[in-house]
């Protein structure tokens, strides 16, 4: 469900007590975040033993960088832009490893119950990264396109027009017999 | 871009409450069966990925962060309380001590006194117990340090109104109330209770995005 503009201001003030150093109130700020930070580690990294460790580095460097948080932005927007500077780590060093080590062991993937949830994760994850994050930011995190443009480091307009092709794509996807009806006519 | 596309760029973001409403479009919609049912499919779309992201199964992963925090650096504000609470112990015991001294040679007086120095040694050990580790020990403390306070402050208070008061003996309260101070200071530690160790989180049994 995304997240209401209440929710934000609820977060904003825990973000505060935590620049603090209130550890109560950095505890309560990982549990508001931690589905957020790690739905967007998985849509950007695709690969859940990957998302596992960009997600726990995001936290780790918070505890750190909350006292850099000025307001300007949520922080949950905030923390989504380390989360995206932990995955280049996190995939920078995965880079480095798999060159030296060609076999890599796959992480293990439970298959949920929601066969339809299964599906619109399955289509979403195909999609190329920069839709992918523009769609995961704006729906699964639900992000304003101004904050999605702030954390991809893109124009709004970008985003919009990202988000679109990401639907386009999904909706051709889901509803095969419906590509007759292609804008591009 | 054709004047669908346009539409359909305009139904995106009007979804997700990013653009106003806009008659131009909705007259193209009015007149376009294929783009009102590419709508009705992104209607289905948004609520599929919505159930998606509700069906997510999260792995704890702020486990490693939290760990982190337990050995970090505590707060200004907890330093301070847990310091204040050290004074208070530690002065409450000097005076203590110095009260032993100057006990009355009745031996009725001097046993009263003796109870007096008894149940403030008790308080000022309290203090420097809950000092140590206040999540642990300084909760159950409160309610007799603000017993205490107030057991202690009531007669004072009666006795500077009347002009009788020795200020050596009404000195001797402060450690009572400072350690109560240090106490309010810690109230969110104490409200937290005893730190527990954080369980391995799995790293295994998550759905790819």
């Amino acid at each position: 469900m995304p997240p209401t503009r209440t929710r934000d201001d609820d977060l904003d003030a825990t973000a505060r007590d935590a620049a603090t150093g209130d550890r109560l109130a950095t505890e309560a700020l990982f549990r508001a975040l931690s589905d957020d930070v790690w739905r967007y580690c998985q849509a950007l990294l695709g690969d859940s033993e990957l998302a596992f460790d960009a997600s726990q580095e995001t936290f780790v460097r918070l505890i750190g960088a909350i006292r850099r948080w000025r307001g300007d932005a949520p922080v949950r927007v905030f923390v989504l832009v380390l989360a995206r500077r932990a995955c280049a780590e996190v995939l920078r060093k995965e880079r480095r490893h798999r060159d030296r080590t060609a076999d890599r062991v796959e992480a293990d993937r439970a298959v949920p119950a929601d066969a339809g949830a299964v599906e619109v994760r399955r289509l979403v994850a195909d999609l190329p990264l920069d839709l992918r994050q523009a769609f995961v930011l704006t729906q699964l995190v639900g992000l304003t396109y101004e904050e999605a443009a702030v954390v991809a480091e893109v124009a709004v307009g970008t985003i919009r027009s990202r988000v679109f092709r990401a639907r386009e794509r999904l909706v051709a996807a889901l509803d095969p017999a419906g590509e007759g009806r292609s804008a591009r006519r | 871009m054709s004047e669908h596309e346009t539409v359909r760029v305009w139904l995106s973001a009007r979804v997700d409450g990013e653009v106003a409403d806009d008659s131009l479009a909705r007259a193209h919609l009015a007149a376009c069966e294929a783009c009102r049912a590419w709508a009705t499919s992104l209607e289905l779309l948004t609520a599929a990925a919505q159930v998606a992201a509700a069906s997510d199964v999260v792995p704890d992963v702020a486990a490693t962060a939290r760990r982190q925090l337990d050995t970090a650096r505590p707060s200004v504000r907890e330093r301070s309380g847990r310091l204040v609470l050290v004074l208070a112990g530690l002065s409450g015991l000097a005076l203590a001590a110095a009260s032993v001294t100057a006990l009355p040679t009745d031996v009725a007086a001097a046993h009263v006194g003796l109870d007096l120095i008894g149940f403030k040694v008790a308080i000022a050990v309290g203090y420097l117990v809950a000092a140590v580790d206040p999540r642990r020990y300084g909760r159950g403390l409160v309610a007799v340090a603000a017993t205490a306070a107030l057991v202690l402050l009531l007669p004072s208070a009666s006795t500077v109104a009347g002009g009788a008061a020795d200020p050596l003996a009404e000195a001797a309260h402060l450690p009572v109330l400072g350690g109560l101070l240090g106490l309010a200071l810690l109230v969110d530690e104490l409200r937290d209770g005893p730190r527990r160790r954080p369980a391995t989180p799995a790293r295994t049994g998550t759905v790819g995005a």
